[in-house]
Order: C-alpha cells, then sequence, then structure tokens
C-alpha cells in the first residue's frame, strides 16, 4: 500500500478546487464568446489530479486527451498558460515548451495512445529512466489506436500506463451502449498487460495504482491499463446539452459522491482544510486563469505561426514557403 | 464607453440564437460572469454571463428575438474611461461609471464555486448572484427553459400559472391546462376543416396510430393536464347543459360547386367556412343563441365570435375566429387555415382560445356522419358537420346518387325551445344550400 502523505493529499485538493474553479470561469469565457469550445472538468478531478502527484513531472511524461490540462498544475503553471492560448486558437498553444513534459492537447480520438507508446518506446532506447502516462475515455476505448497502442506496448514491455477515464458517458453514449466486456480494465487481457480498475472519486485509490504502475514501469515489466471509474458531473463541452440524456436521478447520485466534496470533508475532518484555504484557493486559480486568458489574449500572432511547432527545425521547402508567406502579407499591407 | 457584448457562436458553428428571458433590465448592476440573459439554440438553452462588471445600459432586442452571432447582444457600461458619460443611461444612475467592487455583497471576480447540490439540474456555472445592485428581480416562476419558451408562444404569463410539477414547478401540461381552461372544447373534431368536404376522402385512421392516438398504460393516472381541462368542461356541459339535437343532412351540390369553381379563378373557400359565416350571421339575427346561463341570468354576448375544433397532439383545442359574422367566405377561409395550422404547430395564443360564443365542429373530417355534439361551457348552441358524400336522394322526382352533407345541432334547452332551434337551422342550411346568399352581405 502505498498512499499519499498529508502534505500531498492537500496539494491535490489545491489542485482539484483550482481546476474546477478555472474550468467554470473558461466555461463562462466561452458563453462570452473570448474561447473556443471547453471541456469542463467537474468529476474528473480526483483521477487525473492523484495520477499526476503519482508521476514525477521532472521525468515522466503525460499525454492527454483535452479535459486534463486544468488538472496538470502539478506540471507547472505553463501548462495553464498553454491551454488558454490553445483555446483562443493561438498556435503557439499547440506546443508546450520543454522542459515540461506535457504534450498538446489532443481532441481526435484515441489517436495520443500510439503516440504515447511510442514515446515510452524512445525513453526505454534513451536509456531515459522516466514513463509515460495517457488519460484516454471510455469512448476512445472502442478506436482501434487503442487496441493497436495496447498491442504493441504489451509486445515492447513500453513503460507506459493507459489510464481510462471512465465518466460513464462517450458524449451522450452511455458505457452500457459503448462495451460488452465486463469492465475497461478487462480488455488488458488482449494485451498481455495487467488491468486495474479504481475508483476514480477516491484520490488514494488512483494514487496507489498509479505508483504501482509506474513502479512496474521503471522496472522494466511494463505497461499497465488503469480503468479509474468516475461520473461525469457537468457537459460533455459547451456544445453539449446533457439534460437531454443524462437521467436526473443518475446525476443526483453522482453529485452525492463529488471527489472534490468527499477529499474535501476528509481533509477537513483531519485538520488540514477550512473554509479560509477553499476561498483562498479559488481566488488564487481565477486570478490565474484571468492571467492565463490575458497573456493569450495579448499574444503577438505572427503570420507565419501555424508553420511553427510543426517539426524541429524547417525544410528547405518549409523554409521557402515561410518566406513566401511572409512576403504575401507584407505586399498586401 | 460601454462595453458591447455581440451574441457570441456558444456552440460550434452556430449562426443564431433566440432570446428566451432577460435576466437584467437596463439600471442593474451586475458583476463579472453573472446571468444576464437565457437563449435558446437549436441544440439548448444557454444562460450567457457578463464578460464585465458594471451598469446595464441597453438590451440589443426583446424575449422572443432572434438574433444572429455577432449582433449586439447587450451594452454594459463597465467604467472604462470614456471622455463624456453615456447619455443614455439609465437615469436612476446618475454616476454611469459605479464601482462595481462596492456594491455586490462578494468580490466581482469570485463565481460560486460549485452548484449547489440542492440543484442538480443546474449544470451551467454561470453565475447568478443575489441582485445586490439592481432592484431585487420579482420572484421568478419555477420553470424548464423549454417550458418558458412554450409559455411565450401560447402567450402566457407564468406568473398566472399554478405549477404542479416537484416543488411548484411549472411543467407544459400546467400550461396547456391554462390555456385550455378559459375555451371548452367539444366532444366533435375538426381534424381537417379546409379539406372538409372532400367528397372522396376517407377517414384517415392510419394518422392515428401513427401518433398512438388512445395509447395508455395499464394502471392510475391523474387527470390532469389538456385532459383533465376537458374532462372538467365536458362534465360541466353534459351536467348542467339540457341538451337538445336536430339531425339532417342537405344537398351540397352547390356547396362543391362554388368550392370548384373558386378553385378554378384561383380563390379558396372551404364548405367549413361557409358553415362558420352562416352560423354566425344566425346567431347575429337571433341574439338569444348567442348567449348562455349563468346562475340566474341569461347572459347575452356582445359579439359574435366562432370557435372551430381542431384536433391536435395534445388534444382538442378551439381557436376562435373573432366576429364571424363580419367575415366574408374568403377572410373566414383563410382565418380557419391559420388558426388551425397554428394550432398544430402548437402557436396559438391564449387569446386565440378565448371568447368564443358558439362552435362549429367537423367531425366529417374523420368520416363521421352523425354526432351529438356537447356544447362548451359559456355558449348555447353548437353545430356539428359531418363528411360530405354521395348518397341517393330525391331529386326532381327520382332518387338519384347526390352529395349529401350531414350535419347535427345541439342546443341548451334552457335557452333554446325546438321552434327557435330549426329557425337557427333553417337559416344555416339555406345558406350550406345555396352558398351565393352570403355573398350578398351580412
Amino acid at each position: 500500500m502505498t498512499r499519499p502523505s498529508d502534505g500531498q493529499r492537500r496539494q491535490m485538493l489545491v489542485d482539484m478546487v483550482s481546476a474546477r474553479t478555472q474550468s467554470q470561469r473558461m466555461w463562462n469565457l466561452q458563453r462570452q464568446g473570448q474561447i473556443g469550445t471547453v471541456a469542463p472538468i467537474d468529476g474528473h478531478e480526483a483521477t487525473i489530479v492523484a495520477a499526476a502527484h503519482a508521476l514525477d513531472p521532472a521525468h515522466d511524461w503525460v499525454v492527454p486527451q483535452y479535459r486534463e490540462p486544468l488538472a496538470l498544475r502539478r506540471y507547472g503553471p505553463e501548462v495553464l498558460e498553454q491551454f488558454l492560448l490553445y483555446n483562443i486558437g493561438h498556435p503557439a498553444g499547440g506546443h508546450i515548451p520543454a522542459p515540461i513534459r506535457v504534450l498538446p492537447n489532443q481532441i481526435s480520438l484515441a489517436t495520443q495512445l500510439p503516440h504515447a507508446v511510442g514515446l515510452a518506446w524512445g525513453m526505454t532506447l534513451q536509456d531515459d529512466p522516466g514513463v509515460v502516462l495517457a488519460f484516454f475515455g471510455d469512448g476512445s476505448s472502442s478506436q482501434g489506436d487503442f487496441y493497436e497502442a495496447g498491442n504493441l506496448a504489451g509486445v515492447l514491455k513500453a513503460p507506459v500506463i493507459f489510464l481510462c477515464v471512465n465518466n460513464q458517458w462517450a458524449i451522450s453514449t452511455p458505457v452500457h451502449l459503448q462495451t460488452a466486456a465486463e469492465s475497461f480494465a478487462a480488455k488488458a487481457a488482449a494485451f498481455g498487460i495487467p488491468g486495474v480498475k479504481v475508483d476514480g472519486n477516491d484520490v488514494d485509490a488512483v494514487y496507489e495504482a498509479v505508483h504501482g504502475a509506474r513502479e512496474r514501469a521503471r522496472s522494466g515489466l511494463g505497461a499497465t491499463l488503469i480503468e479509474a471509474a468516475l461520473y461525469r458531473l457537468g457537459a460533455h463541452t459547451t456544445a453539449d446539452d446533457p439534460t437531454r440524456y443524462v437521467p436526473a436521478e443518475d446525476l443526483a447520485a453522482a453529485r452525492r459522491n463529488d471527489p472534490i466534496a468527499i477529499l474535501r470533508s476528509r481533509l477537513e475532518a483531519e485538520g488540514l482544510w477550512d473554509a479560509a484555504t477553499q476561498s483562498e484557493v479559488e481566488s488564487a486559480a481565477l486570478t490565474a486563469v484571468d492571467a492565463a486568458h490575458e497573456r493569450a489574449r495579448t499574444m503577438p500572432l505572427a503570420p507565419d505561426a501555424l508553420l511553427d511547432h510543426c517539426v524541429s527545425e524547417d525544410s528547405p521547402r518549409l523554409a521557402r514557403q515561410r518566406l513566401a508567406l511572409l512576403a504575401e502579407v507584407e505586399g498586401t499591407r | 464607453m460601454p462595453y458591447r457584448f455581440h451574441l457570441p457562436d456558444i456552440g460550434e458553428g452556430l449562426e443564431e440564437a433566440e432570446i428566451v428571458e432577460w435576466l437584467v433590465a437596463p439600471g442593474d448592476t451586475v458583476v463579472r460572469d453573472q446571468a444576464l440573459v437565457e437563449v435558446l439554440t437549436d441544440k439548448a438553452s444557454s444562460e450567457l454571463p457578463s464578460p464585465v462588471a458594471g451598469v446595464i445600459v441597453a438590451l440589443g432586442g426583446g424575449e422572443g428575438d432572434r438574433l444572429r452571432v455577432g449582433d449586439l447582444l447587450i451594452e454594459i457600461e463597465d467604467g472604462t474611461p470614456a471622455a463624456v458619460p453615456d447619455p443614455v443611461a439609465a437615469p436612476s444612475e446618475p454616476a454611469t461609471v459605479p464601482d462595481p467592487v462596492s456594491t455586490p455583497s462578494e468580490p466581482a471576480t469570485v463565481p460560486h464555486p460549485v452548484a449547489a447540490p440542492s440543484e442538480p439540474a443546474t449544470l451551467e456555472p454561470a453565475v447568478r448572484p443575489p441582485a445586490s445592485g439592481g432592484p431585487p428581480p420579482a420572484v421568478r416562476p419555477k420553470a424548464s427553459p423549454a417550458t418558458r419558451k412554450r409559455a411565450r408562444e401560447l402567450g402566457i404569463d407564468l406568473a398566472t400559472v399554478r405549477g404542479t410539477g416537484p416543488g411548484g414547478r411549472i411543467v407544459e401540461s400546467d400550461l396547456q391546462a391554462s390555456v385550455v381552461a378559459a375555451v371548452a372544447p367539444t366532444a366533435g373534431r375538426a381534424d381537417d376543416p379546409v379539406r372538409a368536404g372532400d367528397t372522396n376522402r376517407a377517414g384517415d385512421t392510419t394518422r392515428d396510430r401513427a401518433t398512438g392516438l388512445g395509447r395508455i398504460a395499464a394502471g392510475r393516472h391523474p387527470l390532469r393536464g389538456v385532459r383533465g381541462v376537458i374532462a372538467r368542461n365536458m362534465a360541466q356541459s353534459w351536467s348542467q347543459i339540457p341538451h337538445i339535437h336536430s339531425f339532417d343532412e342537405l344537398d351540397a351540390s352547390l356547396l362543391l360547386d362554388l368550392r370548384t369553381r373558386m378553385t378554378a379563378i384561383g380563390r379558396e373557400v372551404t364548405p367549413l367556412a361557409v358553415a362558420v359565416v352562416s352560423s354566425a350571421r344566425a346567431l347575429r339575427r337571433l341574439p338569444l343563441v348567442n348567449a348562455c346561463v349563468e346562475g340566474d341570468e341569461i347572459v347575452v354576448h356582445d359579439r359574435v365570435n366562432v370557435g372551430v375544433a381542431v384536433a391536435t397532439d395534445q388534444g382538442l383545442v378551439v381557436p376562435v375566429l373573432r366576429d364571424a359574422d363580419l367575415l366574408d367566405l374568403f377572410g373566414a377561409t383563410a382565418e380557419i387555415a391559420d388558426l388551425a395550422e397554428r394550432a398544430r404547430a402548437g402557436r396559438l395564443t391564449a387569446a386565440d382560445l378565448t371568447g368564443g360564443t358558439f362552435t362549429v365542429t367537423n367531425y366529417g373530417s374523420l368520416g363521421g356522419r352523425w354526432a351529438t355534439p356537447i356544447i362548451p361551457p359559456g355558449q348555447a348552441a353548437i353545430l356539428g358537420i359531418g363528411r360530405i358524400a354521395d348518397r341517393p336522394a330525391v331529386h326532381e322526382g327520382a332518387v338519384v346518387p347526390r352529395p349529401m352533407l350531414p350535419y347535427s345541432f345541439g342546443a341548451d334547452h334552457r335557452l333554446v325551445d325546438g321552434d327557435l332551434l330549426e329557425t337557427l337551422k333553417a337559416s344555416v342550411v339555406d345558406d350550406l344550400t345555396e352558398p351565393l346568399r352570403l355573398l350578398v352581405g351580412a
């Protein structure tokens, strides 16, 4: 049993409250026409934050899908800053600068999973001691990329952790229409790797599972599939109306298992949290997201920015195109 | 300069949205992220939160208006420096640049952290803080956005509706009840008044199968909504009005001929419209039939308003042609078509459904020949018309097939004796038999 320390659990709650506060502010920014589509984080905080805390940001990579960045505070303020850039549509938001070991957002379902396996394999080849943790959802598990990535990881014993965030809904598709398997963790059998299912609202359980999978990967035993079961408490994204399909009684029951409320009441009982702390954390989180938005809003946008971050160094052809583009724009001024 | 908030694309590729409800008014002080307005897109209803703190200067549209993405939604004086105070600002706020932080009861930048668990249906984190700035809003009746939209379509003020949903929440059936309460449906149905006289059209029962007509699960169900109102009205009519009925049929040759010839010159006149206009003009001459009994009094109505029963998915509704005695056949035809279409689309207003003094029900559209229609409360008589079909008739001494229109009159025997009913009937039958009579004026 590897449990997080009191200090770690307190820091996890800071990160969880910050993530939800910022997510709600971003929802409002979207409704005000200031940023693009946003996937609210409500209900996913414990899983993402606890997983991040079980990793070592200096060595371990996180490969997110699209909902996780706000909860990756442990990886540095740059994650939030780049997320806001990304959300206003700035091309620079598609790149997270070194030494931050977080890949950019991925919208296409499950395509980040082969990337994660390749990254982990490459680290092995380079004797990099880190591991890779890839987030994906219950819906993504139906994609071919999931099976290809899982198979390759099993064969190569790649140091990768597949973390399936099962929030019960793939937009409006419920789990029982997503798979006939007894669980998503059970799919690990096809790859010859261990599959673990944990309560995604319990930071201790997620931390322990990820910590164990990381130890396994670092010792050369290969990949692990973890299913964290939780419930999406908000809309899929700002373009979704869940009241059309989420049963109200299911949602009400899920709200009684709100991961933030669970951890907060535990920490309050242990004297590690109080209302003043909550208020301070929310306030600081808002300040941070507003600052990140302001930074993104005022970030200069060069005409050739769309060519940045595609390759490490422009090829001769790309360099010619970049020059031609700039000349074209200059000529129209 | 006021902050100008333009309707954003809050979906993915949204083009326009409807203003469902303003949650603020000019002069109100708002904090950042306070909900300003509820809008309805083709995907969902959403609350749009304020991008800035300040005082509402002007609204970009009224409730029910549709705005295109990019249209001005609202102007908010947010205190950014302006050379001259904006003269448009509400006069009750002489300082057009308020201190947004001093008025609200909580810091302007702190939204409510998490939706209260007691409100599980709230998925939008848009903030709605207590209206510490402007005057506190009147207590909003509880209702879902969809119900609010429906209420606006029906022209119903939610404050006048009693909610029967959880916690007194107003649900759709309450709206229907509120609309239909003022008007009594009749026993017959006018499914398609425009096609009433179609001699070739059989009763369309496939439609009924398709709409699930008559289906209900075994067990006990509350009698409410449209069905509850119909039940109460019919019980009241049946128990309080001593009905008499008179049945006959008339030769509809000239009626159909008129319609055919009008169609040939690009005009439209339906048999139902002829029945409505002829009844209305007869009622003008016979005011005792344009009346009702209330307690110990006879109430004689001033105007002649004829209701036309229309079957909808929600149940029977009876929109009303006002001053039908003053309409000509073309106007009545067009108005009936309009009312029927709006009834089926659920777009009738309360005004469309109230004030009837006589009713025409076209059960013939369902294939019926005879019926004993029930008089709505507040009225003294009703005309039901059946399906026109070729039937044997004596014409010029020979039994020949003629297009016959069966009809049924019902009347309140407290006011209408047999002689008066037959007089009314004769007048209407004369006009239906020779509709040219109606062209010479009321």
